[in-house]
């Protein structure tokens, strides 16, 4: 089998096994704060996601509470979090972020 | 008053019986919750008992895993000038990063990395005897070696804040490999260096000053490193074990300083600039023919270093999924020599200037995944200090000619939003203009065209390809 067969084969097997879900994401949750909240609040994502603990965040969400707990953490970035862009398409992602980064959660900040 | 008794006795049965009923209610739901408190008290005391084993375990447990494990299969193909063809059309490999970290207080961190980088079973060189250079401390985790697992970094990483600002002071074998821009087709975070000019292992210093509170994302980072310790080994007969060679033919310390400037990075857009001077740069000295097969390496003199790069992240404002998650940059960067004296270096006794220019995009593809398209074109003296780059067919940083390089990173596994499992293919194609790139300082690096190569007997390489698939697994 020519070497050209065996990429092609290799990156249809790659294709087939794709994940189709669609979830939250912390990668993009970072770049939303660094995009839209760093400036205003005035501190980094790790401190912000580090103004709670896990349980605190997760429980902010179940509660439907997020971004009034967001807001808490970071006062200038209100009007961001009572937004419908911060509701319908942010909110998740943010939450996977400062999740990931609470003040428990063990992970190495980036250096 | 009979009456009134009779009435309020008849009350008081009443009520008491209604009472009565009331209290056995709550003396039995009292008896429940008298329970449930004590099968809480009990399970608290096993869970007490289960932390206290678990703290057991794990204490003195003070560094955190992390494993990044890929398998590849790279085609190569290489003409040379007189047009003759070489190639590898099933070279499989794999390489592992053993990483590993611990942070005991928010301002101190310790980072490091073993790693292994092998082609499939042995590797048999049957040329001449096999080179040092292929194990050279600056490559030796990113050149197929073998599986002896080495230290690719180790350092401490320190973040105090001071007289109202924040520092970071790092020592150690630093994250000098994949940096800014070249980590995006080779899908890692970027770490310390402008990927254009330094993509190396070294062993160093770096402290920075964080301006982010100025201007959004400003920083300046002051950067030292030895490349090359000039020392007599251990039991050296002399017994003056370690100390400085100092004859006409010892190589004294290579050292490099770099300055880092990162103007602004808002998250979208960001501007990062670069200058380095490298002092006693090494290369071969070879016969006048040229033909030594036992050349002396030595110190040629210094280069100076230099690149701005910007890129942007997302284009324009949430105008769709597409455009927010695509990416564009751009690269300016140049190099200069310094000779010691009259020795020549890259083959002039002048001080020769190099230049080199890098564009690129990353898009997202509806398979979730990410499509990729660079080109680069580096002038005649081109020299960077790009050699541990992730590129079987030699650094395509460092080409004196240009390079086109298109891929596709797939993830196959996400956990969390985090790619766990992932593909890519890459193909990478180089033409060359100029034989000598990447080369050592001296005569090897000396830059001739094709036909100056020919002309003198040579055969370099003119074009090199390498088309590369790999699965990987990290987490």
């Amino acid at each position: 089998m020519t070497s050209y067969k065996k990429v092609a084969i290799a990156a249809l097997i790659g294709f087939s096994l794709v994940g189709t879900t669609v979830s939250a994401d912390a990668a993009k949750g970072k770049k939303v704060y660094q995009k839209k909240l760093q400036e205003v609040c005035g501190f980094t994502g790790a401190v912000f996601a580090a103004k709670h603990d896990q349980a605190g965040w997760e429980e902010a969400k179940e509660d439907g509470e997020l971004g009034a707990l967001m807001t808490e953490a970071c006062p200038a970035g209100e009007e961001f979090f009572n937004s419908d862009k911060f509701k319908n398409k942010y909110s998740s992602h943010l939450y996977d972020f400062v999740n990931k980064f609470a003040s428990d959660s063990g992970n190495i900040p980036s250096c | 008053m009979k009456r009134t008794l009779l009435s309020f006795a008849i009350v008081c049965g009443l009520t008491s019986g209604l009472f009565a009923d009331d209290l056995a209610d709550m003396k039995a739901e009292l008896e429940a919750l008298n329970k449930k408190v004590s099968k809480l008290e009990k399970k608290q005391k096993r869970t007490n008992k289960t932390l206290s084993k678990v703290k057991k375990n794990s204490a003195n447990d003070n560094i955190k895993f992390d494993i990044d494990f890929r398998t590849s299969y790279d085609n190569l193909q290489y003409k040379t000038a007189k047009g003759n063809n070489y190639s590898n059309n099933g070279l499989y490999s794999n390489r592992l990063w053993l990483g590993m970290g611990y942070s005991p207080t928010s301002t101190m961190i310790f980072k490091g990395q073993l790693a292994f980088n092998k082609a499939f079973g042995e590797q048999y060189n049957t040329s001449a005897g096999k080179t040092a250079y292929n194990s050279f401390d600056w490559v030796v985790n990113e050149n197929l070696t073998d599986d002896t697992l080495k230290v690719r970094e180790a350092y401490w990483l320190w973040m105090p804040h001071a007289f109202g600002q924040d520092w970071t002071l790092s020592i150690g074998r630093r994250p000098a490999t994949n940096g800014y821009l070249i980590n995006l087709r080779d899908d890692d975070k970027a770490k310390s260096p402008m990927g254009h000019i330094i993509n190396m292992e070294f062993d160093g210093f770096s402290g920075s000053i964080r301006l982010g509170k100025y201007v959004p994302g400003m920083y300046v980072k002051l950067c030292l490193g030895r490349g090359l310790t000039s020392a007599t080994n251990r039991f050296d007969k002399t017994g003056l074990d370690y100390t400085k060679e100092d004859t006409s033919s010892s190589l004294d310390n290579m050292d490099l300083v770099g300055l880092i400037f990162k103007p602004y990075d808002n998250g979208q857009y960001s501007l990062m600039t670069k200058y380095y001077r490298a002092f006693n740069v090494v290369g071969n000295d070879m016969t006048v023919d040229g033909n030594s097969t036992n050349p002396v390496m030595k110190s040629f003199g210094d280069i100076d270093g230099m690149a701005i790069s910007g890129k942007i992240e997302g284009i324009g404002d949430e105008i769709n999924d597409f455009l927010d998650e695509t990416i564009v940059f751009a690269s300016f960067a140049a190099s200069q020599t310094l000779p010691n004296g009259s020795q020549e270096m890259l083959g002039s006794v002048n001080k020769e200037i190099g230049t080199s220019f890098w564009l690129g995009t990353q898009m997202p593809n509806f398979t979730g995944g990410k499509f990729g398209l660079e080109y680069n074109h580096g002038s005649k003296y081109w020299r960077p200090f790009t050699y541990a780059e992730d590129t079987m067919i030699g650094s395509k940083m460092a080409t004196r000619g240009s390079a086109y390089e298109a891929y596709w990173t797939q993830p196959i596994i996400k956990v969390d939003g985090k790619s766990v499992f992932s593909m890519q293919i890459r193909y990478t194609y180089l033409d060359y203009d100029y034989t000598g790139s990447q080369a050592f300082f001296g005569d090897g690096g000396k830059p001739l065209s094709m036909e100056e190569a020919k002309a003198a007997g040579q055969d370099p390489v003119e074009i090199a390809q390498d088309l590369r698939v790999y699965f990987r697994y990290r987490y």
